[in-house]
């Protein structure tokens, strides 16, 4: 038998708020309930795609900011017409599927697969974002630096391959539930060799001599590959490398505040499989002060 | 073009009417299609939701919006470095 069943519109703006869509298979729309869900997930994926592959690192803060105010306009407006058509629904007969155990199985699909499973694509393979407590990369990284990494690196048939000069976020090889940011010095089959502030890679020094002594520390600009960067040096006497050669399948890493860091020089060199991703743009920083606002959006080279 | 004209039946002529006429026979089993037809008219529940289904869509409406926002926010979520 045909029930008329008026839709709640509480009921209706309920479900849609805890899942984009829900409200509007409440209302029987399930056109528009799989459109909204989709333009919810799915328009976020392409978009935080183009960011990573095809923009320059510079907008990423802007362009995933853009996207979060996407997908809340879309959950919002979900809301809203779930609400509005429910209102409108006095005469709703009920249809034959609308049972509690279907909404049960679409809801639980949902929220305990398709959504997390998004959610752990972008950030295993496009984007995530990593907090810093050290002071091992200063002055590039600083302690407090929250930063996105670019997860779209190093893999097969991934935009970019690890390379000389890159802040590397990768995997601790002494402790595998652990990521370290370092810089990448040397590739596969690279001979380096250290002496006093002077890091040569196959037998060329990277500092660019500039020295910069007016703190208590010593900054030298650097250049590895196309990446030109600053390390700093404190007044401690630095253990010299004698010649090494970078294993096949394995990078070199160095963190730029080269006494208070621990790198290749004490657990070796990395496995390049081991290399999960390169930090590209600062989105938050904060000190003991207080927020490093001047940092905010810094691209990372 | 034919003209018609309002006029008022007195009630001699409505009975005169209804004698020269034959009543109409119903046809057979109309009682029982006229309800049959009635019951399958769609019926009106009582709008408002029960209590259950509120308590469902509060306890699962807890981990779907954290689930959302955590989609929402995945680029964003943080990640500690040793």
């Amino acid at each position: 038998m045909n029930h008329i069943k008026p839709r709640h519109p509480l009921m209706a703006a309920g479900m849609s708020l805890i899942l984009p869509g829900f409200g509007q298979l409440y209302n029987g729309m399930v056109n528009r309930g799989l459109l909204v869900f989709m333009a919810f997930t799915l328009v976020t994926l392409p978009l935080v795609l183009w960011v990573t592959f095809s923009l320059p690192t510079s907008m990423t803060l802007a362009l995933l900011i853009l996207t979060v105010m996407i997908n809340a306009g879309i959950w919002i407006y979900g809301i809203v017409d779930a609400w509005k058509t429910a209102k409108n629904n006095e005469n709703y007969i009920l249809k034959d599927w609308q049972l509690p155990a279907v909404y049960l199985l679409i809801f639980l699909s949902a929220i305990f697969y398709f959504v997390p499973s998004m959610s752990q694509y972008m950030r295993t393979n496009l984007v995530e974002s990593f907090s810093v407590p050290s002071v091992s990369m200063a002055p590039s990284v600083l302690q407090g630096d929250i930063l996105f990494a670019n997860k779209n690196y190093n893999c097969v048939g991934c935009a970019q391959a690890a390379k000389r000069g890159d802040i590397a976020i990768f995997i601790n090889p002494n402790n595998r539930t652990q990521y370290y940011i370092k810089r990448i010095v040397g590739l596969p089959g690279d001979r380096i060799r250290i002496e006093g502030h002077q890091v040569m890679v196959n037998s060329v020094s990277l500092s660019k001599g500039d020295v910069d002594e007016t703190s208590n520390v010593t900054v030298i600009t650097e250049k590895a590959g196309n990446i030109e960067y600053q390390v700093q040096y404190n007044r401690r006497f630095n253990k010299p490398l004698k010649e090494f050669i970078v294993p096949n399948g394995e990078v070199f890493v160095l963190g730029d505040n080269r006494n208070n860091s621990k790198d290749s020089r004490h657990f070796g060199t990395v496995p390049l499989q081991d290399v999960v991703g390169k930090a590209s743009q600062v989105w938050m920083s904060r000190s003991e002060d207080g927020f490093r606002w001047e940092r905010l959006g810094l691209v990372l080279k | 073009m034919n003209k018609q004209t309002n006029k008022a039946f007195t009630d001699s002529e409505l009975d005169e009417l209804l004698h020269i006429s034959a009543s109409a026979t119903p046809p057979e089993h109309f009682t029982q299609q006229v309800m049959a037809s009635i019951n399958a008219l769609p019926q009106t529940i009582q709008n408002r939701p029960t209590w259950w289904q509120w308590l469902a869509l509060t306890l699962g409406g807890v981990p779907a919006i954290m689930q959302t926002l955590a989609f929402m926010f995945s680029a964003w979520h943080v990640a500690a470095i040793g």
